[in-house]
């Protein structure tokens, strides 16, 4: 029985990093967004005063949203591409 | 027709029913924290797993027609055909009860609310069906260990880690944030994840069946690998097995959703994003990372970790318990089944041995079916409190099942 240990080590700690920097990273950034989007829309706040609607925030908050729909829009296409070049014969310049 | 066409019928059969299993069994990985979190109604989350899972199941291209390899010994692990030696009617028989034994392990640990893997399960027939007829020799000792076993310890606690460093980050980040404006946009996000999750589950999960059944019908000799080759697998394969993990993801497995989003932590919607985002990311990388894993255990881990993360959050680690016991008792439980089956059907052998093998299945899944009537668990008591106490997995839950008698 031979078992490649050290292999299963390298593609273990490799999906602990990918699985951190996309898994742990993506609620970071949408997080920001929220964060953004809130101080954009301004309002009462907790503490009951009132601020006014920061329209550079709000669009901070935008442009991040799109990123990651966009990096969502990539993991589609990832799980998708040998359907895509399959079917529609597009082969996608993806991982 | 003759006798092997009518074996490999009912085993085409029987694989449908495990892919059907397969996608109850996993609804909750995918959307156990969208219904838990109010984001979707439990009738439209398993709807738009079910698309999503059907959709996915389309796009499987990739015939996993090696499947039994990382297992066993009884196929070409580059082409696909049996090996020779091997007569058709036994290949067939150990697919079939490899079969039964996922299938009824599935069965089992859905009526008492646990998420398990039924990956692990088929492997784990086909381990049990493999040593009664082949002995150890016809066993693949280092691809069960390096590809089903090891991945399977590892990946709940690589899960566990990047959700709970996920969840400890979003909510040091939204700690200002106001609550209704908080939950409002981490459940568009969830859903989004939720999706992903599904949709990766159709194209991984369904192949499995798919390649089970064309090995089937390459045992048999209907069909060869180099046709599946040059041609792909034959349409029908793939709408019936996209169909039948769909549908069973439509009925919702009611009751591991609701171990998986009520038993093991109170999560709301930041928790559901970050434990979501943690088991899309490494569902659909790790293949490609060169490690095959399981979806229900990563998604186990993920949400596991989304408590652990959450500051001032609790884990019901009793619960968790008993789902790692589960897991543990996976392999060797259907195993058991798979070789008692195998034990059955070839001593009495043939058409004969077939349609026993298929008859002692349908009557142990109608026994198990009828029990899990006795505490329904549905669309409308999911949510349902945990401790309370009431109707659902909580009850039952509370006995381990004892392996073999659980199954036949």
């Amino acid at each position: 029985m031979d078992i490649d240990l050290s292999s299963i080590f390298s593609s273990s700690l490799n999906v602990l990093l990918t699985g951190l920097v996309l898994g742990a990273g993506l609620p970071l950034l949408f997080s920001v967004g929220i964060v953004l989007a809130d101080r954009g829309a301004g309002g009462e706040l907790a503490d009951g005063s009132v601020a006014a609607p920061n329209p550079a925030a709000k669009h901070g908050a935008r442009a991040i949203f799109v990123l990651v729909a966009l990096i969502v829009l990539y993991g589609l296409l990832f799980i998708t591409r040998k359907s895509i070049s399959h079917y529609l014969g597009i082969d996608l310049p993806l991982g | 027709m003759t006798g092997e066409l009518v074996i490999l019928l009912l085993l085409i059969v029987t694989a449908v029913a495990f892919d059907f299993t397969n996608g109850f069994h996993d609804t909750g990985n995918a959307m156990a924290t969208s219904i838990a979190t109010g984001a979707l109604k439990p009738k439209t989350a398993v709807t738009l797993s079910a698309i999503l899972n059907l959709i996915g199941g389309f796009l499987s291209v990739e015939v996993a027609v090696t499947v039994t390899t990382s297992v066993l010994r009884i196929q070409d692990s580059d082409t696909g055909a049996l090996l020779a030696g091997l007569d058709a009617q036994t290949a067939m028989f150990i697919i079939f009860a490899g079969l039964v034994g996922g299938i009824l392990w599935n069965l089992a640990t859905w009526l008492f609310g646990l998420p398990s893997s039924s990956s692990h399960a088929l492997f784990g027939g086909l381990l049990g069906a493999g040593l009664a007829a082949l002995g150890t020799s016809g066993i693949n000792w280092s691809g069960l260990a390096a590809k089903v076993v090891i991945p399977g310890l590892l990946s709940p606690f690589i899960a566990l880690v990047i959700a709970a460093i996920g969840v400890w980050l979003v909510f040091r980040v939204t700690r200002r944030v106001r609550e209704a404006r908080r939950e409002k946009g981490f459940r568009a996000g969830q859903i989004a994840t939720a999706s992903l999750v599904s949709l990766a589950h159709g194209t991984g999960d369904a192949q499995k069946t798919m390649g089970v059944i064309a090995l089937g019908m390459i045992a048999h000799g209907s069909l060869t690998s180099q046709e599946i080759l040059e041609d792909g697998l034959p349409v029908w394969i793939i709408v019936v097995c996209a169909g039948a993990i769909a549908l069973g993801t439509y009925l919702g497995g009611w009751r591991i959703i609701r171990t998986l989003g009520k038993g093991l932590v109170e999560l709301d919607s930041p928790q559901g994003m970050a434990a979501e985002a943690s088991s899309a990311a490494i569902i659909l990388t790790s293949s490609h990372l060169g490690m095959a894993l399981s979806t229900t255990h990563v998604a186990t881990g993920s949400i596991i970790g989304s408590g652990v993360g959450r500051p001032g959050a609790r884990v019901r680690w009793g619960v968790a318990g008993r789902m790692v016991v589960g897991w543990l008792m996976t392999l060797p439980a259907a195993a058991i089944v798979g070789a008692v089956t195998y034990f059955v059907g070839s001593l009495i052998g043939g058409v004969a041995g077939a349609v026993v093998i298929f008859a002692i299945l349908v009557a142990a899944a109608a026994l198990i079916y009828r029990r899990s009537q006795r505490q329904k668990v549905d669309a409308d008591n999911v949510n349902d409190e945990w401790e309370a106490g009431q109707a659902g997995a909580d009850a039952p839950a509370e006995t381990v099942p004892a392996p073999a008698a659980q199954g036949v």
